[in-house]
């Protein structure tokens, strides 16, 4: 069995495509995406609490709908006290001092509604400034009258830094994970999924280059034979986890898990979870003679997409929720965000009781079989 | 006779469709024993059988002392294949698909080393060991195939068409890699569709067709099952009408000769297959003071008999 299983590993190091589609393609792309991710937290920044003072002109054609606006914003806090609001407002007592107040970084804006334009004096974060704005612009759609906002303080566009750690502490999150940690985790789900498309060929390809012919006739257990094959795809499986996992670590600086442990718990479920897909995909390539690579790749895509692994907004529930990719995904980002290690180990038992099954059932059909008519 | 290979009355069905019917042969240990037949007329069935991949229905097969009904994994052991289609990886070198192989039928260490090295050597790949069989020829591919099949050292190879789609020089060397094997005592089964080369290697040969056993025996056993008469034309000049009258006269008084007639400067004759010695009729020819330029003997040949007893019609 040692020797099948070297075998297996040795013919997949050595094909140039498996290696790239499997191993170097998922780390590119964990890289890029990662990448863009990164620019894409801005935008979660600007939800914090904005604190804004204003001060309305009696003659302002806005004092009125901005009165209500306040009121209405009041009564739906008390009513949900739980929900903070994101802009919270103050009326300014003196305009002077209220720009004091904002060089000082007290206040994060101040806002002037005059007769016919609404003065903005911006802070020193771009994203809070565009939030006012946005709401500003929202606001002032049923007012014709008021014909411009006027910005000051444009040194603050200079300004777009924003602290990661500050972020995710405010957040009160278990450990510093970043956006790209987290597509770290999805990606290797997709990795290690879309190896099953490998190994169906693992049998196709015995059966094409009639190799398959000459394992029949070995005076070997025809058990140990299969067992050879699935357990020959487990070094594979390990070495594209491994690479994708150690370089988005090592050189990418991505993080899985608050400590050294949690990261290498992380490592295992992820691997046990790419030889599970790939035990599947050899047995479903024994048993199915054509086109299961295709439908494989159908069910795989199918099953990723409404997993929710590339974009969280796409989830369809319930659907989701039974589906592996899925499971896996939430149960890991539930571990790692707040150290609940239970889901982990049900999957971890589950995906070694499908990889038994998978060689039982594909042993004992692979002991009966004879040679195709 | 205790046969090596011994094949009892062996029944194969896909269905209702009989693909081997009470077929029995036996073979001697060290011959290389033909297997011939049409496309679908059973043979690779049989060796399907023969070789453990398939099951049967009925009858029996002895391989040694072995049952193939109850000791497969002993028979396996001491079977060698050569499959029709080229089995091969192609992401390993030569000799590591040899020593793949060679391994897996237990093989370790030095001894799997000597082997690797031994079954490359039998078929002049030694120096083409670190290639792999995508950088190969065809031949060479053949051969390699070969090599995967014999360097575990099996009592028996079964070979099935190993020559398809190679050129005249790869040919001449598998065949006369068979001959060494069967020098070694080893017992080779051949198929073949090409009958020079089962002519040129086989002890005895049997031609199956529709599952069944059409034909038994040595090439010539086989030959004379079809026509008793090998014809010959000798070529002569100088051929008067008296000289020939004559000729005909004194050459259809001979024994063996069934039928004679003079052509121009030629004679034809046909002689029975058990008229051993043509001398005496060249003799008489000697003796009318006539030349002889030529003589050839069109002796029928495995192709003819092949036909004669599986039929003109295209499988």
């Amino acid at each position: 069995m040692i020797r099948i299983i070297w075998n297996e590993f040795r013919m997949f190091i050595r094909n140039p495509y498996l290696v790239g589609l499997l191993v170097f393609f998922p780390v590119l792309f964990v890289y890029v995406l990662g990448s863009f991710l990164e620019g894409t937290q801005v935008f979660e920044k600007s939800l914090e609490q904005i604190e804004i003072e204003y001060q309305l002109d009696d003659k302002s054609p806005l004092a009125e709908s901005f009165t209500i606006f306040l009121e209405q914003s009041e009564n739906n806090q008390e009513n949900n006290q739980e929900k903070e609001d994101t802009f919270h407002f103050v009326k300014a007592k003196d305009q002077e001092e209220s720009l004091l107040r904002l060089g000082k970084q007290e206040i994060d804006l101040f806002l002037y509604f005059g007769e016919t334009e609404v003065t903005v004096y911006e802070g020193m974060d771009l994203n809070k400034n565009r939030a006012v704005a946005s709401f500003l612009n929202g606001l002032l759609q049923s007012q014709k009258s008021i014909s411009s906002i006027v910005e000051v303080s444009p040194e603050s566009l200079k300004n777009i830094s924003f602290s990661e750690s500050e972020y995710i502490e405010n957040k009160k999150l278990k450990t510093s994970m970043s956006m790209f940690d987290y597509y770290l985790i999805s990606m290797t789900i997709l990795t290690a999924i879309f190896g099953n498309l490998a190994t169906t060929l693992a049998f196709s390809e015995e059966r094409q280059r009639k190799t398959i012919h000459r394992l029949l006739l070995l005076p070997k257990n025809r058990f140990s034979i299969f067992a050879g094959k699935v357990i020959g795809i487990m070094p594979q499986s390990i070495l594209q986890i491994a690479v994708t996992f150690f370089v988005s670590i090592f050189i990418f600086d991505a993080h899985c898990g608050e400590t050294v442990e949690d990261t290498v718990l992380v490592f295992c479920v992820l691997t046990l979870t790419a030889i599970t897909s790939s035990a599947i995909g050899v047995l479903l390539g024994f048993l199915c003679k054509q086109f299961i690579t295709v439908v494989v790749f159908l069910i795989d895509w199918t099953m990723l997409f409404v997993s929710g692994i590339y974009s969280i907004a796409m989830e369809v529930h319930p659907i989701c929720d039974v589906m592996p990719a899925y499971i896996i995904k939430r149960d890991i980002l539930r571990f790692t965000l707040f150290g609940d290690a239970q889901g982990i180990w049900n999957i971890i038992v589950v995906e070694i009781m499908v990889i038994l099954f998978v060689l039982l059932l594909g042993g004992v059909l692979f002991a009966k079989k004879q040679e195709e008519k | 006779m205790q046969y090596y290979v011994e094949v009892s009355n062996l029944v194969k069905q896909y269905g209702d469709f009989c693909a081997v019917d009470h077929l029995s042969f036996g073979i001697e240990k060290g011959e290389i024993f033909g297997l011939l037949g049409p496309n679908g007329a059973g043979k690779s069935t049989t060796l399907n059988v023969i070789t453990t991949l398939n099951q049967f229905e009925g009858g029996s097969v002895r391989i040694g002392d072995y049952d193939l009904a109850k000791d497969k994994v002993q028979i396996r052991k001491s079977v060698g294949v050569v499959p029709q289609d080229i089995a091969l990886y192609r992401h390993l070198t030569a000799y590591e698909n040899v020593a793949f192989f060679a391994s897996l039928y237990g093989l370790s260490g030095k001894e799997l080393k000597q082997a690797v090295n031994t079954a490359l050597s039998f078929v002049g790949l030694s120096d083409k060991a670190k290639m792999k069989p995508k950088q190969m020829s065809g031949g060479m591919q053949r051969r390699l195939n070969i090599a995967c099949g014999i360097a575990h050292k099996p009592d028996l190879i079964v070979m099935d068409e190993p020559t398809v789609g190679v050129d005249a020089q790869s040919r001449e060397h598998i065949l006369n890699a068979i001959r060494v094997l069967k020098a070694q005592g080893i017992t080779v089964i051949y198929t073949s569709h090409y009958m020079q080369e089962v002519e040129a290697i086989c002890d005895h040969i049997a031609i199956v067709d529709h599952g069944k056993l059409v034909a038994l025996g040595t090439k010539d056993e086989l030959v004379s099952l079809v026509t008793d008469i090998r014809p010959f034309k000798i070529t002569t000049s100088l051929l008067t009408e008296e000289k020939k009258e004559k000729l005909m006269r004194e050459i259809k008084v001979m024994p063996g000769v069934v039928r004679v007639m003079a052509e121009e400067n030629s004679v034809f004759l046909d002689l029975s297959v058990k008229c051993q010695n043509i001398m005496p009729i060249l003799q008489i020819v000697s003796q009318l003071e006539l030349p002889i330029v030529d003589v050839v003997s069109e002796h029928p040949n495995l192709d003819t008999t092949f036909l004669c007893l599986t039929g003109n019609e295209l499988r």
